[in-house]
């Protein structure tokens, strides 16, 4: 289907490009079906801490460390959680952590891949570890034993 | 496509507890998060893994947008973050280089309707791949939609503003490139 070989402006292209990846490259259904279920997990009675630091952001560009062990601390306002979570074999994670200071009660771990959370227990200083987590999106939402507010970890890739 | 103060709507909408002004904001904004993600060349899992990072992310920080009205430049930004874990993570180059001229331009720079069909989506999705990894970010950034802002494109892209344009159309004698060549 031929047109004389004229030669295709830049807006053209782009236009026909864009068509391109609408036509055979959408989102897929079920991402946005996903998307749209995220929404059952909105938590409005916990505080959220936030990703203060992640050991996977300073990384220099296709250097892999001697360890697989990725780090991330999270904050809000005095509440500390640092975290270090470790690929093990099947492609599950392991996820060992500190939460500081006040003491906890109990802890979920949230899974976006996963059935049910997982409850874990932490000893006296807080610390906690979770095996066989799935791949993927995953958080943590803190209980305390004090009248503190429960604690919400930002959701994070792992 | 959505004014500004309907995407602030629906994000106030969202943040009060209503599922379906949710709804609307996926359905809105849901291609765009997957175009930036394709942009940085995320396939399968890692891509809807990155989606689902994103919109988790947005459930949570809904009503703590500062700009809500720019709903679809956090999304993009929150993608764009995320993307880059994902490639630091498995090792992949993240290409931040210049995107130099082809070395090959497409004979007489011309690209014959010939080469595809009207409709021949899959030659464009193919050579699309095969020019510079920061070309396929930035074309895929230009056809999202909705549209974003040279501006926000700048931010994502962390490239001046300015060399937006003059990098679009060597991106795009790039793709010429790919597809005279596959013509010939």
């Amino acid at each position: 289907m031929t047109d004389g070989g004229r030669a295709m402006g830049d807006d053209e292209m782009l236009q026909r490009l864009g068509a391109a990846t609408r036509a055979a490259d959408a989102v897929p259904p079920e991402v946005l079906a996903a998307a749209r279920a995220s929404y059952v997990w909105r938590t409005i009675d916990a505080e959220l801490a936030e990703l203060t630091y992640d050991s996977s952001d300073g990384e220099l560009v296709g250097v892999r460390g001697s360890s697989s062990i990725r780090s991330l601390t999270y904050e809000f306002g005095d509440s500390v959680v640092e975290l270090e979570v470790d690929e093990v074999a099947g492609g599950k994670r392991r996820v060992t952590g500190q939460v500081a200071p006040w003491p906890v009660a109990s802890i979920e771990l949230h899974q976006a891949h996963g059935a049910e959370p997982l409850v874990l227990d932490a000893d006296e200083h807080g610390r906690f570890r979770a095996e066989g987590v799935m791949p993927g999106p995953f958080r943590l939402l803190c209980r305390f034993t004090t009248a503190a507010p429960m604690l919400l970890t930002d959701w994070v890739n792992a | 496509m959505l004014e500004a103060a309907e995407v602030s709507a629906l994000v106030a909408a969202a943040a009060s507890g209503e599922s379906s002004a949710w709804d609307g904001l996926v359905d809105a904004f849901g291609g765009l998060v997957w175009s930036v993600i394709r942009g940085f060349r995320l396939y399968g899992a890692d891509a809807s893994d990155v989606s689902q990072t994103v919109w988790l992310r947005m459930v949570e920080h809904i009503d703590r947008i500062r700009e809500p009205e720019r709903a679809g430049a956090w999304l993009a930004t929150t993608a764009r973050n995320e993307c880059l874990r994902v490639l630091r993570k498995s090792g992949r180059q993240v290409a931040m280089a210049e995107v130099p001229e082809p070395s090959a331009p497409a004979a007489g720079g011309d690209v014959a309707i010939g080469v595809m069909a009207a409709e021949d989506h899959q030659a464009f999705l193919s050579a699309l791949e095969a020019v510079p990894p920061r070309c396929q970010t930035l074309l895929r950034l230009l056809v999202a939609d909705p549209p974003l802002s040279y501006d926000t494109i700048a931010e994502l892209l962390d490239m001046p503003k300015g060399s937006i344009g003059p990098t679009r159309g060597r991106c795009l004698d790039h793709l010429r490139a790919v597809m005279g060549a596959v013509s010939s």
